[in-house]
């Protein structure tokens, strides 16, 4: 077990953090242009490659579209061009996004970013800023960014995780964040499966193993906490964005587990604390997973993918590279957790056997 | 269990600002707030991959620290009986 999840999880590490993200636009240096004439526009854009070539420069906006004249050709990361947007008397000014067909001398590939510049029909003092709010482009993104693309079909098969606007190399926290709260949820499963044997059999060590699992799952369930925090910080611009509904839920789950570990603290039988910890536990169980699964899946705005409004990663974005290391990544991660589990359970038992022999003195 | 959530907090707030740098908002010429503009720009936030691996490696290690020093306590008792 212990082997096993160390392999899994350093293949993880390594595959993870040595694989290449695809090219992709990861900035926008025009952030507004004027209709009627043509203007320059310029893109950061990250891991060209050697051969890597931009043929097609797309504004979009609904069922508008605008072409690029001309596209001079990438530069220490830079895409350069121009374009001249025509907007008609009545269409209003408004954010466009981006779509760039770029190559690499093998394959064509349609590169996104959204919400990339504002196209106005005479440039007076519009402040951008007042018409971004961070979160809401981070869930236009989650939520509808793709689906804006569908016409466009990505043919893509460079080797290397999706490069995502606003994720760009965070998207390879889905292989260390989710898995902690995988971890969290077959500890706490496991622990339930302990709770219901003690009852049905009233063996003591089936207890301390139902302990063991949620010692260590409220510590996967801190580590998922704090990694996600510093995560949403960078990209939703928020240490704890209080209206995601699955971040309540998460916080009133772990508090519940906390009550456990206080439930317990406070009785002295053995018998009676094992009988009485069990039923929490077995209770608790359905409620941390409506909290943390069932209450954001119903409600309308999480910004969490795969929830609400939003479209899960699976959907678009969990391709072939990513899943080559999600899966193992949840595996192995639940290896190492169950093996500290085992840990913890070894420790529990000595204290009980020392504990046992000093009162019989 | 208190000391173990300060070290992991500390080290998230330390972590953050060491790696990401402050993103204060300021309104330059353009009109555009830098917050506004970095997020735009999308910088490569490799950082935040790096924060999120050392916040779980020391969360891990230090759990197992803990364990030691109880395991320690244990083998005390013994030995003194």
């Amino acid at each position: 077990m212990k082997i096993g999840g160390i392999l899994l999880v350093l293949y993880v590490l390594i595959g993870g953090l040595f694989l290449p993200l695809k090219t992709g636009i990861t900035g926008v240096n025009t952030f507004k242009i004027k209709s009627n004439t043509v203007q320059d526009i310029s893109f950061d854009v990250y891991n060209p490659g050697k051969n890597f070539k931009a043929s097609k420069v797309i504004l979009k906006k609904e069922n508008q579209i605008y072409e690029s004249n001309d596209i001079h050709s990438v530069e220490q990361g830079f895409l350069k061009g121009t374009i001249e947007v025509k907007l008609g008397d009545s269409t209003p000014s408004a954010l466009y996004d981006v779509f760039v067909l770029g190559g690499n001398g093998k394959q064509e590939f349609w590169m996104y970013f959204p919400d990339a510049i504002w196209v106005d029909k005479d440039l007076s003092d519009t402040l951008l800023s007042n018409r971004i709010s961070s979160k809401s482009l981070a869930k236009e993104f989650a939520g509808n960014g793709n689906k804006s693309g569908a016409g466009m079909k990505s043919q893509d098969v460079q080797m290397g995780f999706p490069n995502r606007p606003i994720l760009n190399e965070s998207i390879r926290n889905l292989l260390y964040h989710v898995p902690m709260w995988f971890a969290m949820m077959f500890l706490m499963f496991m622990s339930v499966i302990f709770a219901i044997k003690y009852l049905s059999k009233q063996n003591l060590t089936d207890d301390l193993w139902s302990e063991s699992f949620i010692k260590v799952g409220i510590i996967t369930g801190i580590l998922g906490c704090v990694t996600g925090s510093s995560w949403a910080s960078i990209t939703w611009q928020s240490w704890w964005p209080v209206d995601d509904p699955k971040l309540n839920g998460v916080a009133i789950g772990m508090f519940m587990y906390l009550a456990y570990l206080i439930l317990r603290n406070t009785l002295k039988d053995p018998y009676q604390k094992a009988r009485i910890s069990s039923v929490y536990a077995v209770l608790i169980f359905p409620i941390f997973m409506a909290l943390i699964a069932i209450m954001p899946k119903l409600s309308e705005d999480s910004l969490h993918p795969g929830s609400g409004g939003t479209v899960g990663f699976n959907k678009y974005d969990l391709d072939n590279t990513l899943r080559m290391f999600f899966y193992p990544a949840v595996i192995g991660w639940i290896l190492i957790f169950s093996w500290i589990t085992v840990l913890r359970f070894r420790y529990e038992t000595l204290k009980n056997k020392i504990q046992e022999s000093e009162d019989n003195e | 269990m208190n000391k173990l959530k300060g070290i992991i907090l500390t080290i998230t707030l330390g972590a953050q600002t060491l790696f990401a740098g402050d993103s204060v908002s300021q309104n330059n010429a353009n009109g555009v707030s830098e917050a506004a503009k970095e997020m735009l720009r999308g910088n490569a936030k490799f950082n935040v991959v790096a924060t999120v691996l050392v916040l779980i490696f020391v969360g891990i290690i230090a759990y197992l620290l803990r364990l030691d020093r109880k395991m320690s306590k244990l083998e005390k008792q013994i030995k003194n009986k």
